[in-house]
């Protein structure tokens, strides 16, 4: 649940490009993970004796599992240990990013080591309801992108990744947050937060994407863009901000009031305050949520 | 009240939210609706026709769910209101009941909730 996060980290890092990232998670969408990259992330193979097995492969008929026992890197428990648990999600796409050439398995062993160390998880997808972990890894985020941990944003953001994972799917990557004063929207529903602490929503994405989107969201396999699929962003976006005002209530004293949520149409967004995009790279295509901080 | 002939009014300013309630509700066999994108019109269509149960969402344009409702139970004191909103806090869900809902359903729902609220209202709970 938490390995959307691997990808901004990633980036963070300067590893990859937010192109290459993009087209890595898209393509990994059909993938598995290769035993090798399972051995390096469960620390019981090196970067190195993966490369060299892979080496080996090239002159023989025989697989991954067998050479690694033959060359005494693995016994045959650990073998089928590893094989049994497929390990975190987030494998899937440092193994796409292997596999385009963007990283070699000696930097990903480092930076599987960097990534763990800096969330301070080890299996991530073994905690799926440790909330504070989550939290953790949402304020590390923001702390990124300049963002205070004391705003409520910090819980909007959390609790949008969990309704996105739960309504939509978890197969997303967060890509850095951008500030900006004009944004050119595609089809955009925002929605106004109002009260003692105030803030402007939108969740825009192309016509083609929100297809995707809308079909996950409702349960329905819509296959042309109409009133439905548009509805099920505005829906979207005023089911999470309910919700978001229901932990608040009853977290602390504040009733915040919700907008009617509104369709943008062409206009340009340029809502007063300061707004930060948040792409979100499904595999599917990007779906871009808008917070504006008065 | 002969629940199979139950004439419903569903009011959400989402197309998407009304059709998934009235899935709901054309599974478990009814097939009369009634269908209102605001507050007001929920009101206007309230007074036009003999409506059975309502369902109202909360955050609407032109009048709110809260107002709504209290408009509806000025023109019918005996009217049946299920609130169906994102907006459950404990201040929306006491506004709405003391407004005079009936009960209030917080999004996403479940087929199993709405029929449940409606049987206790056909049963005259």
């Amino acid at each position: 649940m938490f390995t959307q996060l691997f990808g901004n980290f990633l980036l963070r890092k300067g590893v990859v490009t937010p192109e290459q990232l993009v087209t890595a998670i898209q393509d990994s969408a059909e993938s598995h993970v290769k035993l090798g990259t399972l051995c390096i992330h469960s620390g019981l193979m090196s970067a190195n004796e993966v490369e060299k097995i892979y080496v080996l492969q090239t002159h023989r008929d025989a697989r991954f599992g067998e050479i690694a026992i033959e060359e005494g890197y693995l016994t045959p428990a650990q073998l089928e240990d590893v094989m049994e648990h497929q390990g975190p999600r987030y494998l899937i796409l440092a193994q796409e990013l292997i596999e385009k050439g963007i990283l070699t398995h000696d930097e990903l062993e480092v930076l599987l080591v960097d990534y763990q160390n800096e969330t301070e998880l080890y299996d991530l997808d073994m905690l799926d309801e440790q909330k504070d972990q989550l939290k953790k890894l949402v304020l590390n985020f923001c702390e990124q992108s300049g963002i205070s941990r004391d705003d409520l944003v910090v819980d909007y953001l959390q609790l949008l990744f969990n309704n996105l994972i739960r309504f939509i799917g978890d197969d997303f990557t967060p890509l850095n947050l951008i500030q900006f004063n004009h944004y050119n929207p595609m089809i955009c529903a925002t929605q106004m937060i109002t009260g003692n602490y105030n803030l402007g929503t939108a969740i825009d994405m192309s016509e083609e994407v929100a297809i995707e989107f809308a079909s996950r969201y409702a349960g329905e396999s819509f296959t042309q863009f109409d009133e439905y699929v548009s509805a099920s962003l505005e829906d979207f976006l005023n089911l999470h901000n309910g919700l978001f005002i229901v932990n608040v209530s009853n977290s602390t004293d504040m009733e915040l009031k919700l907008e009617p949520p509104v369709e943008l149409g062409n206009e340009i967004y340029a809502p007063e305050g300061s707004t930060y995009l948040l792409p979100l790279s499904y595999t599917f295509g990007t779906v871009n949520i808008l917070v504006t901080l008065k | 009240m002969v629940s199979q002939d139950l004439k419903f009014l569903i009011s959400d300013d989402s197309i998407l939210a009304r059709k998934q309630l009235k899935d709901v509700l054309t599974s478990a066999g009814y097939s009369n609706f009634v269908e209102a994108r605001d507050g007001k019109e929920a009101v206007t269509l309230y007074a036009k026709e003999k409506i059975d149960v309502v369902f109202l969402d909360i955050v609407m344009p032109q009048i709110d769910g809260i107002e709504a409702v209290k408009q509806i139970k000025a023109i019918d004191d005996n009217a049946n209101i299920v609130m169906v909103s994102s907006v459950g806090t404990q201040g929306q869900i006491k506004a709405a009941i003391e407004a005079g809902a009936k009960d209030f359903i917080q999004k996403p729902f479940v087929s199993n909730q709405i029929l449940t609220v409606l049987d206790n209202i056909v049963k005259g709970n």
